[in-house]
């Protein structure tokens, strides 16, 4: 218990480290939300005094670090701020997309692991044979492969030549809401392409790890005194194999979210994602760094997760 | 102005060029093919695929681009329209406005003012009619700077306005000088001085907005709830839901002045240009503007897309900046005129879609033709390195060519063509969210390929010429064009008594400006449309003809 409010505790002063960085490279970055907002020809028809209220209105003309600052205020107090752009509180925006992000990003991590695991145990127990080549070759394949490049041939495929899904979006408008085949059919695409490289992922680990279990001398002990196959491999193989999966699973949780950045662009999927994207092509410093931290914060959870977790199942581990 | 992006960008797709020679020689195959289709039926939805809105307002008083007028449109009417036009770039002289919110117009004064007769059959979409009142309110709203808005659109030169706009005015103080109700549906309106061609305008936009919703409402609460996103507007759709970065949708409405339209339902999907690309050739949405190039070559080699070009009066071409380059800019835009292989770059880039032409002022009504005296400078490699050498151009010399984005297949050919005269450029390339600063304010290049405005009057074409009339002035003379005599023919022109009158003095000093050139203008652009086969009446479709879309009249045939 020391050890998690240790480790919670460092969260705070790395996520102000990250903000720092993220709110310093935002503002380098040409342009600003009124040049991003607005177009030359309506900005030219501003006087400079209403160009100056509007940049003053934003807080655009206060110095780097008291706006930095100002807005570090506002978070401690649970205030995100609000989106240059809609004029909507951050909090409320990011809220609103989560629940997307979380729908193609649990589903793929789902599908990941357990396709992942199933078929790198298969191919473990399998070594070297027809099959174990097979999904080796697709699984360094799937990892070199950037994920865009799945998006991109996916809707080239499947939703232009074969028709058989859409291209974009989350839904067809008017199909309704809840959990719809519509829904499902939209999501079939981009959560494939963020869940393959994390299936190879996932099947590279889970056969060395059953490999590195197969011969490890307490399974051999066991063997040799006469223990069945079947229970040699799940309580004493599989067991110490999934110590590892457990560091995957959590580790690949903020790759799938920041994976939604592109992917989520493709489909137009409205997640978390998409809205971050689009917070930085529009120099929305508010919702920007809002994504951030929320991202951030699930990183920095998710480590914390892992650590957890390893501890829970193999007693051996213990933090002080 | 605006600048140059490749082809694939949205913008750019939006200022992509098209031929008028090929949009004739295509027109008849069209035309032929809309006029063999069965006769409209009811029902059935369209979907067109468009930008995301600028800014999540769906409303005529604030807007930032084609991302919301697009939708706009269906939703709300402006007192009138241009009419159908028939060909070329501007009005005919037989030019009729075609009436929308108002019935009938009476010139009262040349070109200054008019009494306008509303309809009695317009409703808004919430079943409360449409009256002088309104029309009023949403002139105020147009141009009144308290309200926080900013319309593409605004009522020009109306008496009284310039005070809106300098001063504003507080919530309820509702009143325009130029606007005189005479009765519910009677209005006197009055310009400040007498504006040519005034109603010939897509500019001039006279948008009437629901006082009964908007008059007593805060500002800060203008452009924010549901009001925003699914306004009550008088046009041939009701909105029926906004989804930011997804769709909106419309439906029919059974009350409009023109019957209720064919189709039951619209759906504007939001989407880049590449995805809804994809969109469109599954048959995912049934149309959007793809731009001219390969991409509409090739969907409309598809038996199921049809092509729509589509001519725009931008002229495109280089901004020479006189204030880095004072005794050489002059002749760096002829020679770029002489350099640059228009035909080539049409026929290998645009399918043959571009329309060639260097008269800057060609898309004014009665400026079509080049004055008497005009010199089109024809490609001519040698011509150009001529025009340099007597300029005494230093060849070691090295242009600052500012990109916007990303270079381009384009820039790549013109820089070629560009070097082989002579005129070594290397390319900067800033961040699109830059241009801003590094283009308008800054004027931070020596060259820069970029887009003009279509405007029909001459006050907004000036600006990107007068002397003086730069960003930080309100204008978008970035090439610090400096030319006295010029200024004083233009302004001989606004001050004289009739447009014919006044299009003399232009072309004088269009004469001027040709033998000194503000600008290398190349060609004038289009926009490529490509439908879904099962659409009718949506195409072919000309830009401003008419200016609102005909929604009502589109309908889906069924295979």
């Amino acid at each position: 218990m020391r050890y998690i409010i240790k480790r919670l505790v460092m969260v705070f002063p790395m996520l102000i480290g990250i903000t720092i960085v993220s709110y310093t490279m935002l503002n380098l970055a040409p342009g600003d939300p009124m040049t991003a907002m607005m177009n030359p020809e309506d900005m030219a028809m501003l006087s400079d005094a209403q160009i100056e209220a509007e940049r003053d209105r934003l807080g655009l003309n206060d110095p780097i670090i008291l706006r930095y600052f100002s807005w570090l205020r506002e978070v401690a107090q649970g205030n995100l701020g609000y989106s240059y752009k809609t004029g909507r509180p951050v909090l409320e925006m990011v809220i609103e997309r989560i629940p997307a992000t979380i729908a193609i990003a649990a589903t793929a991590e789902i599908i990941a692991a357990t396709v992942g695991i199933t078929v790198g145990i298969y191919s473990a127990l399998r070594q070297y044979s027809f099959f174990d080549n097979l999904f080796t070759i697709f699984s360094f394949f799937a990892v070199s492969v950037p994920n865009f490049f799945f998006a991109l041939m996916g809707i080239f495929i499947f939703a232009v030549q074969l028709q058989w899904l859409p291209v974009f979006g989350m839904r067809t408008p008017g199909s309704g809401s809840g959990l719809t085949w519509d829904l499902i059919s939209h999501m079939v695409l981009p959560v494939t392409a963020l869940a393959l490289p994390h299936i190879a992922s996932y099947m590279r680990y889970a056969r060395g790890a059953v490999l590195d279990a197969k011969s490890a001398d307490h399974v051999r002990t066991a063997r040799a005194k006469g223990l069945a196959e079947k229970k040699v491999f799940s309580g004493h193989v599989l067991r110490n194999a999934m110590i590892p999966m457990i560091t995957i699973f959590t580790l690949s949780l903020p790759g799938l979210i920041g994976g939604s950045f592109v992917i989520e662009s493709i489909f137009s999927w409205p997640g978390i994602g998409l809205m971050g994207f689009e917070a930085l092509q529009n120099r929305d410093y508010p919702l920007q760094l809002g994504v951030t931290l929320i991202l951030a914060t699930l990183v920095l959870l998710a480590n914390l997760l892992s650590d957890i977790l390893y501890g829970i199942v193999d007693p051996r581990i213990r933090y002080d | 102005m605006s600048y140059t992006q490749i082809p694939i960008t949205r913008r750019s797709i939006l200022k992509g060029t098209v031929g008028t020679a090929a949009a004739w020689s295509i027109m008849p195959t069209l035309q032929a093919a809309y006029a063999a289709q069965d006769s409209p039926v009811e029902g059935g939805r369209f979907t067109f695929g468009n930008g995301k809105p600028a800014e999540p307002i769906i409303n005529p008083n604030s807007t930032i681009g084609t991302g919301q007028n697009v939708l706009i449109e269906p939703l709300f009417l402006r007192l009138v329209y241009p009419k159908l036009w028939t060909e070329g770039m501007n009005p005919p002289d037989e030019f009729e406005l075609e009436y929308a919110v108002a019935e009938s117009m009476i010139e009262i004064e040349t070109d200054r003012v008019w009494e306008i007769k509303l309809r009695e059959n317009v409703f808004w979409h919430d079943g409360e009619q449409v009256t002088a009142d309104d029309l009023i309110f949403g002139v105020w709203w147009s141009l009144n700077s308290k309200m926080g808005s900013f319309s593409e659109t605004p009522a020009l030169n109306i008496l009284g306005g310039q005070k809106l706009i300098d001063e504003g005015a507080e919530v309820g103080d509702i009143a325009v000088e130029g606007l005189t109700k005479i009765d519910d549906f009677n209005v006197r309106l009055e310009l400040t001085v007498p504006t040519a061609n005034y109603w010939k305008s897509w500019y001039v936009g006279y948008w009437p907005m629901p006082v009964h919703i908007f008059g007593g409402m805060p500002f800060d609460q203008l452009y924010t709830g549901e009001h925003a996103t699914v306004p009550v507007g008088n046009g041939p759709f009701k909105a029926v839901a906004f989804v930011e970065d997804q769709y909106m949708e419309f439906e029919a409405f059974d009350d409009f002045y023109l019957g209720r339209p064919l189709l039951d339902s619209m759906v504007v999907r939001f989407g880049d240009g590449p995805t809804l690309t994809a969109a469109l050739e599954a048959q995912e949405i049934d149309g959007m503007n793809v731009g001219g190039g390969a991409t509409f070559d090739r969907l409309t080699t598809l038996d199921y897309l049809v092509g729509n070009i589509v001519t725009t009066p931008h002229p495109n071409g280089f901004v020479t900046n006189f204030e880095r380059l004072p005794d050489h800019a002059a002749a760096i835009n002829k020679a770029i005129q002489h350099a640059i292989d228009v035909d080539t770059i049409n026929t290998q880039l645009f399918s043959n879609t571009l329309t060639p032409g260097q008269n800057f002022l060609g898309h004014m009504p009665g400026m079509e033709e080049n004055p008497e005296g005009w010199v089109e400078r024809e490609y001519n490699p040698d011509k150009a390195r001529e025009v340099l050498q007597e300029a005494g151009w230093d060849a070691n010399r090295t242009l600052e060519w500012l990109i916007i984005g990303t270079t381009s297949p384009l820039t790549d050919a013109i820089m070629a063509m560009l070097a082989a005269v002579g005129l070594k450029a290397e390319y900067r390339v800033v961040d699109t969210n830059a241009a801003t600063d590094e283009l308008y304010r800054e004027t931070n290049f020596d060259i820069v390929m970029t887009n003009f405005g279509p405007y029909d009057f001459m006050e907004p074409n000036w600006k990107y010429f007068k002397t003086d009339w730069t960003f930080n002035n309100g204008g978008f003379n970035t090439a610090h064009y400096a030319n006295a005599d010029v200024d004083a023919l233009i302004q001989s022109g606004l001050d004289a008594g009739s447009a014919e009158e006044a299009n003399e003095f232009y072309k004088q000093a269009l004469l001027l400006m040709n033998d000194n050139p503000p600008h290398a203008t190349l060609y004038r652009g289009a926009w490529a449309y490509v439908w879904n086969t099962r659409v009718q009446g949506a195409w072919p479709y000309q830009y401003r003809q008419p200016v609102r879309p005909p929604f009502e009249r589109v309908w889906i045939q069924e295979s």
